[in-house]
């Protein structure tokens, strides 16, 4: 585990749980953004009674 | 002794599969009584099978083998390319689908070149787009026979044709003979069985390396690219980044894939597809691309390396290599699934375009039966001339992928984009959106694609295509069609 902060003190884009923050925000951030988006969607249709 | 016994295994596995297939493909054969049966499932297919359907064509054994193998050297970075996915999805159900599937009805469109036609009144573009169907999907489809050859001859320890004959079979076995009812039915249990093969790799990979953290930690070790995203310019960018806008945005502009949304039945089944094809599209690559980038430090350990290999038979020797038996049965078994759920669509959709956007305008007094009979003599020659090309693979299977999906989404963005929102859209612009961004991905992919220029040529092709559909359409506006 220490090892990490090790990794994280070398490259400064690397997030605490050893992926680049990059990665983080420019792929999974958008993509439970999109799924939170489509449980938005649906929940609401249903409350609509959407047919 | 013990490897006997494991083909034995496999060889049931397979066995079972396909007379699995062909109880549902004599399902899908009670139900089909016409013809819109057998295009678009009558417009009755409900919105839980369809969000299945949805990411199973989406997603394929071109992923779970291909994809992944190319992540294994690109490292996690190749996950933002799958996270993007579910972005995809959601612009797919909540954008597009509402829009496409009333089209679809009004004008009770069977295929997709049969909507554009009707749409824009202009059987010109009717069989151009269905003659670019026909050609391009073609690559896609030997990718994904090739990433089925690749898994069973790796996995069973059978020749590589072999394979991918086995895979030409189950083919014909059930899209022969129900339709998309056959075909939808199908790619529901094998969308459920493929997502849970992917994720018990994915889980089992992690637990391999010593959990979360510690397993991006020994990737780190090895590599410390394998967890940082590419420098820009770099030839590992501009895959990444390509391939995020191809297979995500780009798959709104796939006939197989606008086929899937433009049947489902009601706007609330849209909405309940909406999230399940959602999560299906977050879930399934981020657990293909995250086995695929793990499987470097695994194989290091078994002291192989990855970066010596073929891309396309690394995670085929990754499961060889790390799995216990049960493990590489379940993903076996998920193989052949995702391979055949995406291959059945290609092929359903193929053979349809063919038969009723080029034959049946040719030839006036063809009935219903006779043009039904065609579509699926035309499948079976479809599926035997795809297993013959994969058979001596012409590429790797990202490539060939890559390359069908930027050609269909650069000929088609335009055309269907202006289609659904812009009421002014007239056949001269839809054509002419066609043509040029045909024309500019192709002289973009033979001139100054990667690594010439980091942009793949995707980016060009699309944007010409919108942009000359909607300028073309304004300037001819006046003209009576």
């Amino acid at each position: 585990m220490l090892g990490i902060f090790e990794l994280v003190a070398q490259a400064s884009n690397l997030s605490p749980i050893g992926v680049d923050w990059w990665i983080i925000l420019g792929g999974w951030v958008p993509g439970f953004l999109g799924l939170a988006l489509a449980f938005v969607i649906w929940t609401r249709s249903r409350r609509d009674g959407d047919e | 002794m013990s490897d006997l016994m494991d083909s034995a295994l496999y060889i049931v596995v397979i066995v079972f599969y396909m007379a699995a297939l062909a109880v549902v493909g004599w399902l899908g054969k009670k139900k089909v009584r016409s013809v819109s049966d057998w295009y678009v499932g009558g417009f009755k297919i409900g919105g839980i099978v369809m969000g299945v359907a949805f990411f199973a064509t989406y997603f394929s054994a071109v992923l779970m083998i291909g994809f992944a193998g190319s992540a294994s050297k690109w490292g996690m970075s190749a996950t933002v390319i799958g996270m993007w996915h579910a972005v995809a999805a959601v612009i797919a159900f909540a954008v597009l689908a509402p829009r496409l599937s009333k089209a679809f009805k009004e004008l009770n469109a069977m295929t997709f070149s049969e909507f554009l036609s009707l749409r824009y009144g202009s059987r010109m573009l009717g069989y151009a787009s269905a003659i670019i169907i026909a050609i391009f999907i073609i690559p896609y489809t030997v990718s994904a026979f090739i990433a089925m050859g690749s898994a069973l001859s790796t996995i069973v320890g059978i020749p590589f044709w072999v394979g991918v004959l086995v895979a030409g079979a189950i083919i014909a076995v059930y899209v022969f003979s129900g339709g998309l009812f056959s075909a939808t039915l199908a790619e529901f249990i094998q969308g459920i069985v493929m997502t849970i093969a992917v994720v018990a790799v994915w889980i089992f990979s992690y637990m391999l390396l010593g959990g979360f953290v510690q397993a991006h930690e020994t990737m780190a070790a090895i590599d410390i690219r394998s967890v940082t995203f590419p420098a820009f310019g770099t030839p590992t960018w501009s895959v990444i980044i390509g391939l995020t806008a191809v297979m995500g945005f780009g798959m709104l502009a796939q006939p197989q894939m606008a086929l899937r949304y433009a049947t489902i039945s009601s706007r609330m089944n849209i909405k309940r597809a909406l999230l399940i094809a959602t999560f299906g599209s977050l879930l399934f690559p981020l657990a293909a691309y995250s086995y695929g980038a793990l499987s470097r430090p695994i194989l290091a350990s078994f002291g192989i390396d990855v970066m010596t290999l073929k891309d396309d038979l690394i995670v085929p020797l990754f499961v060889k290599s790390a799995f216990p038996p049960w493990l590489s049965v379940l993903f076996l078994a998920g193989i052949m699934c995702a391979a055949t759920s995406t291959i059945d669509a290609l092929v359903h959709m193929t053979a349809g375009t063919l038969t009723r956007d080029l034959v049946r305008p040719a030839s006036k007094n063809i009935s219903d039966k006779t043009q039904l009979r065609m579509t699926k003599v035309i499948s079976l020659i479809l599926s035997l001339g795809c297993c013959i090309i994969a058979i001596y693979p012409p590429g790797l299977i990202y490539q060939l992928t890559a390359y069908t999906w930027q050609v269909l989404a650069s000929s088609f963005m335009g055309p269907l984009l202006m289609a659904l929102f812009y009421k002014g859209a007239n056949k001269y612009g839809a054509l002419a959106g066609m043509v040029a961004g045909f024309a500019s991905a192709q002289l973009w992919y033979f001139f100054l694609a990667p690594p010439i220029t980091p942009i793949y040529p995707f980016f060009p092709g699309v944007a010409t295509s919108v942009v000359i559909s909607y300028l073309v359409s304004r300037a001819s506006g006046s003209k009576k069609d």
